[in-house]
């Protein structure tokens, strides 16, 4: 579910960025105020639990296929809300950075969808009622309900991000009937595994999953930073996407375009003809196209009008250039590393 | 995400590439940082057609491998680890959009097929440039550039001893699966009515093991913060490293280069 660098929009990675922020800003305040030092270690090598437990294939009952932990859920039952919103944050770099799974710009996607949702939303508002007092059949349903909402929430969030950034041209619609089902049946699989995990350490060491619940040493659990965050977000998200509006209108434009068909395109021809105005205003590169079709009606042609118009001559160029200029570049490093080599 | 082994091979390696010596190496971390993520807007900003274009981001990578002495085999298996992902999204494109894009002689290709080719140009430059990122500067170092920036201090000692521990209990995730697995009778993976039991027993040895730790720690003096000492030079070459980069960026960005290339030399042949 790690969305990658080359399918947001920067807008669409700002945003989520500052939601991320945000919420690690909180939480370290949160965990710092706690002054539990032990915790500090903690943290530590249970992400890195949770890492390793990740890569272990766990069998499908009846099916044969193989299932993974995500983890989150099982941090935040161990750890509370805060840190263990802090362990996703620091996995999910990790991961980005290491092995390219989700990438920088894209962090504050994976953060919102992956930690954010299972920490503050599926742990405090559904798994945590549940265990008031807990019991065997009550873990099961609370680690099962929390676990498949959150990968829901986080499934969803990755179809909304990938349907405004407009990079790709999946209606949303189609991708969210694609994501959701696929996504219960992982959840299902990570609400078997963590309610497993949780059971067995309740009867070996109940004290660790009581504590947790009844927020000692960590605090209360408070709704404040879901609060916060969905506040960031609305404000962000107004902010980032009237500039994206603005300044890129194509990929929005386009998602909007595939997903509802081109009559509705046409009703709304006065602010697709305004867009368009700016668009011609700021385009970056005039000469590549982008303004070739004065005289064509631009409520009609917003959808062609953000490509170069189809030309021969325009191509050929553009090819060239591009292979010549990427030959150049391996040939330069080639270069650098045998004078390295000569050199050495 | 990989299997065990793989996995703890590619961090060992990415580790001890870090350990280099190279005039890359030794820039300050706060400036490969701020490159990294300049590079990353930059490509993430192309329009989906300007294919041509994004080829300039390329000279990027590769010469940063270069300088930076980095295997490329392994860079570039990294990245096709990672793939599979993105094409699955991408490769919608083409069936959703069959508007003409360019025409080659007699060959049409789709707007659709285009912005597929962009994607994954896209991808291999942003995910290799975040390889070249901790290749080239470590875990410390990112740390580091995160403190300078501010990051709360309790956020990077969390990243700091998620990665010393990652390799500590791959070993031990791989000693539990081994163990399992020669006392199992059929299959690779762990059975259902193991899955509790196996990873319950994994997470109490974790659990115990942080307790060691904190009170190892905390015998040398651990007051909740890890100090880095790293001495960092902002030398005038590495304010130069960071302003050539942003200016090439913006140059690749904003002036199509390669079709002004192309264009004068099919221009010479007309």
């Amino acid at each position: 579910m790690h969305m990658a660098d080359a399918l947001i929009s920067p807008a669409v990675g700002r945003t989520m960025w500052a939601v991320a922020a945000g919420a690690l800003v909180c939480s370290a305040y949160k965990v710092r105020q706690e002054l539990d030092e032990k915790k500090v270690p903690l943290m530590g090598v249970l992400g890195a639990f949770v890492f390793a437990a990740q890569m272990i294939n766990f069998t499908i009952p009846g099916t044969g296929s193989s299932g993974h932990l995500g983890g989150g859920l099982i941090l935040a039952a161990l750890l509370g809300p805060y840190a263990a919103f802090l362990t996703m944050v620091s996995i999910l770099t990790v991961q980005a950075l290491f092995f390219a799974d989700g990438g920088l710009l894209a962090l504050g996607c994976n953060i919102v969808n992956l930690g954010w949702m299972s920490c503050f939303i599926a742990y405090p508002l559904i798994y945590k009622p549940f265990m008031r007092q807990p019991s065997q059949r009550k873990i099961f349903w609370g680690a099962m309900i929390a676990a498949v909402s959150a990968l829901q929430l986080g499934s969803l969030g990755v179809v909304l991000e990938t349907w405004i950034s407009g990079v790709s041209q999946l209606p949303p619609g189609l991708f969210a009937l694609l994501m959701q089902p696929i996504h219960l049946a992982i959840g299902i699989v990570e609400g078997l595994i963590t309610a497993a995990v949780i059971s067995f350490v309740w009867k070996a060491r109940p004290e660790i999953v009581e504590r947790t619940v009844s927020g000692e040493p960590y605090g209360p659990i408070s709704l404040r930073p879901v609060l916060t965050g969905l506040l960031i977000a609305a404000l962000v998200i107004g902010g980032g996407l009237s500039w994206f509006a603005s300044t890129h209108p194509d990929g929005l434009e386009w998602s909007i375009f595939h997903a509802s068909g081109q009559e509705e395109l046409e009703t709304e021809g006065g602010i697709y003809q305004t867009l368009a105005r700016w668009q011609e205003k700021i385009a970056f590169l005039p000469d590549y196209g982008f303004r070739q079709s004065p005289k064509a009606d631009e409520s009609v042609q917003v959808e062609t009008a953000a490509w170069p118009s189809v030309n021969g001559g325009t191509t050929v160029s553009g090819l060239v250039g591009g292979a010549l200029t990427l030959m150049m570049a391996v040939i330069l490093g080639l270069g650098i590393q045998w004078c390295k080599r000569r050199s050495a | 995400m990989q299997g065990l082994e793989s996995a703890w091979h590619s961090l060992h390696t990415i580790d001890e590439l870090a350990f280099k010596k190279s005039i890359i190496h030794q820039l300050p971390s706060v400036i490969k940082l701020g490159v990294t993520l300049v590079f990353l807007v930059s490509v993430v900003t192309f329009p989906a057609e300007d294919i041509a274009g994004l080829m300039m981001m390329w000279v990027y990578p590769v010469l940063m491998i270069s300088l930076a002495d980095l295997p490329w085999l392994f860079l570039l298996r990294q990245m096709m680890v990672m793939a599979p992902f993105a094409l699955m999204i991408a490769i919608w494109n083409p069936w959703m959009n069959q508007e003409p894009g360019l025409i080659l002689g007699s060959l049409m290709v789709t707007q659709g097929w285009i912005s597929f080719a962009s994607i994954m140009l896209k991808f291999g430059l942003t995910v290799l440039s975040g390889l070249i990122l901790i290749a080239t500067t470590g875990m410390e170092g990112v740390c580091t550039a995160l403190l300078r920036l501010k990051v709360p201090q309790v956020f990077v000692t969390q990243l700091l001893l998620l990665h010393r521990y990652i390799m500590v209990l791959m070993d031990e995730a791989g000693r539990v699966v081994r163990a399992y697995q020669l006392r199992a009778i059929s299959g690779e993976g762990i059975q259902y009515r193991a899955w509790g039991s196996l990873l319950g027993q994994f997470l109490l040895r974790t659990m115990d093991r942080a307790d060691r730790v904190y009170l190892a720690m905390r015998l040398r003096g651990f007051d909740g913060e890890i100090r880095l000492l790293r001495a960092e030079r902002f030398s005038s070459a590495s304010v130069l490293f960071l302003v050539g980069w942003c200016v090439f960026f913006l140059l690749a960005r904003f002036c199509n280069i390669p079709y002004l290339l192309g264009e004068w030399l099919t221009g010479g042949w007309r």
